[in-house]
């Protein structure tokens, strides 16, 4: 039976993983309001607009309730004048104006939920300051459904191109067996969430682009390359995965540039929208700062020559694979993946060492407080690809079929397990060493 | 239903207070006429000058009070007007003009005592 639902056949096995994959996003949508209900009403964290998610989320009461660009309403408003250290909002010391840290794209992508927030807060008389109830949990929620959003991507993708039984396990694998559902529903107010459903696009745009180019398609293209851009700025590498689709050999290079030089006009347009769409945030630097282009985390930067590899890889404290190693099923899939999949091998492996040496290069390497490391949460949808590669071929190999699904299985189990500590603050939120991991380990208390 | 007040909290006088963010609201009934309100600026205010707390009704201005003694609680009474709502309960607002730390700390505020007719 095992066989013919990994090949997605008609045996009741195989209706029933057709039905799971069909309502996997419903399914998951569910478990996490119940998450979401229980972690705020059983107080286990604060309200949702906190830590980063204040200064991804700012913009909007600045520019819809107080119409002001510059944050000095909302400073005033929020927080008595002077925004507190831990939301990286400073004031330019040549200017004196507020520099936000983080970017717009998240409020932008927002702002519908913000909008029915404000509302809903006039019709029952709460305060419309932008940080009561129902601000806080349109800011909660809007990255709970980016979440369920980017997974839909997803699954519409992998259901294309794989057989059921493995985009099922994928899907299960990506959303519990890594630190997404956590950044969905615990932390969605930070931009992890919006950034896995803007990379989700971008791939699925990027095949659509390749295939069978429309305007609409081009259109909608540039407008999620500038989003990706506005939501995290050294995101940016993730374009190259336009050029660099179905790229094995300098000659497939070669084609594709001069597809694109065959295409120059699409590609005009696209660049056009693209500028466009991010010009408001570089507008806003240049407002506050006279500059275009600025390092919006002041002195904090990247030390380029002494990357911390092994810590955001393997190490205890963050490490990539440490916290999430059915993600190791990835490297294999990159070995091994056939059809679909190798079109986009180049591609993700050039932009994932790249984004592995910038995480690794930041001064915080860590990323503060996160279950997991948070900078990759961002790329989950790339490694979806690679994950359903080897587990399309372990499908094919019954020996490594059995040893796949009962390594997945604890991982997964792992995983949650650990997010469920997380939650519960067993884990601490950073520097886990060896000693505390061992000591807590499967522990509640 | 409040908004900006963080939980309940006691003195050593077992007086019991909760901190306001910048903004905080509350509820009171909305046939209430008159409102005391203890406010105690335990943190002092920028540049040692006082704290000052604005209050409004349901949107409308209704005073400006500014608190010096860290030590001391100060009891404001307050009219609250009388409007035409179809409401059972009417919101107090009140705005901080500065905070303390990461938790955004603003005022200390004691429970409100209540004038109602009778």
């Amino acid at each position: 039976m095992t066989r013919t639902w990994l090949a997605g056949k008609d045996s009741r096995g195989g209706l029933l993983v057709r039905l799971a994959l069909r309502r996997f996003v419903a399914l998951t949508g569910m478990l996490a309001l119940f998450a979401y209900v229980w972690i705020y009403a059983g107080h286990l964290a604060e309200a949702p607009i906190r830590s980063d998610g204040v200064s991804y989320y700012v913009y909007l009461p600045s520019w819809l309730l107080y119409q002001d660009v510059t944050l000095e309403s909302v400073a005033r408003e929020c927080c008595g004048g002077t925004f507190p250290a831990f939301t990286a909002i400073v004031r330019w010391r040549a200017t004196g104006r507020w520099v936000d840290a983080h970017p717009i794209g998240e409020a932008i992508l927002m702002a519908p939920f913000f909008v029915a927030a404000h509302l809903l807060t006039r019709w029952s008389n709460l305060p419309p300051d932008g940080f009561s109830l129902y601000y806080q949990h349109a800011d909660g929620l809007s990255g709970l459904v980016y979440f369920l959003l980017g997974l839909a991507i997803v699954r519409r993708l992998l259901r294309r191109h794989f057989a059921d039984g493995v985009a099922l396990a994928t899907l299960a694998t990506l959303t519990f067996g890594t630190n997404l559902f956590h950044y969905g529903v615990f932390d969605s107010s930070f931009s992890h969430a919006y950034s896995f459903f803007l990379v989700a696009a971008l791939v699925a745009l990027t095949d659509a682009w390749w295939t069978g180019p429309r305007w609409p398609v081009t259109l909608a293209l540039a407008l999620v390359a500038a989003l990706v851009v506005l939501t995290r700025h050294p995101n940016v590498m993730f374009l190259l995965l336009v050029p660099l689709y179905d790229v094995a050999s300098v000659r497939d290079l070669w084609r594709n540039l001069s597809a694109l030089w065959v295409r120059r006009r699409a590609v005009l347009i696209g660049a056009v929208v693209f500028v466009a769409g991010v010009f408001p945030q570089l507008a806003m630097y240049h407002g506050a700062t006279g500059h275009w282009l600025v390092s919006s985390y002041g002195d904090l930067g990247f030390t380029w020559s002494s990357p911390h590899l092994f810590g955001v890889l393997f190490s205890v404290q963050k490490g990539l694979f440490f916290w999430s190693p059915v993600l190791l099923f990835s490297l294999a899939g990159l070995v091994v993946a056939r059809g679909w999949a190798r079109r986009w091998r180049s591609g993700v492996a050039l932009t994932l060492a790249l984004d592995t040496y910038v995480i690794a290069s930041w001064w915080d390497w860590q990323y503060g407080g996160s279950y997991g490391h948070r900078g990759f949460t961002d790329t989950l949808a790339l490694f979806a690809i690679f994950v359903a590669a080897f587990f399309a071929w372990a499908a094919e190999r019954p020996r490594a079929r059995r040893l796949v699904a009962a390594v997945a299985t604890l991982a997964v189990t792992l995983s949650i397990v650990q997010m469920l500590q997380y939650w519960l603050h067993v884990i601490p939120f950073a520097d886990t060493t060896w000693d505390q991991y061992r000591r807590l380990f499967l522990k509640f208390h | 239903m409040t908004s900006g007040l963080r939980d309940w909290e006691q003195d050593s006088a077992g007086t019991r207070f909760r901190w306001t963010a910048a903004r905080a609201s509350f509820y009171v009934p909305s046939d209430a006429t008159e409102m005391t309100l203890p406010l105690r600026p335990l943190l002092p205010g920028p540049e040692g000058r006082p704290v000052r707390v604005e209050i409004a009704v349901d949107g409308r201005s209704l005073a400006a009070i500014d608190c010096q003694d860290p030590a001391a609680w100060r009891r404001v009474t307050l009219p609250l007007p009388r409007t035409r709502t179809h409401r059972r309960y009417r919101r107090v607002d009140l705005r901080v003009n500065r905070t303390v730390g990461p938790y955004l700390l603003g005022i200390q505020v004691g429970e409100p005592v209540l004038s109602r007719p009778r």
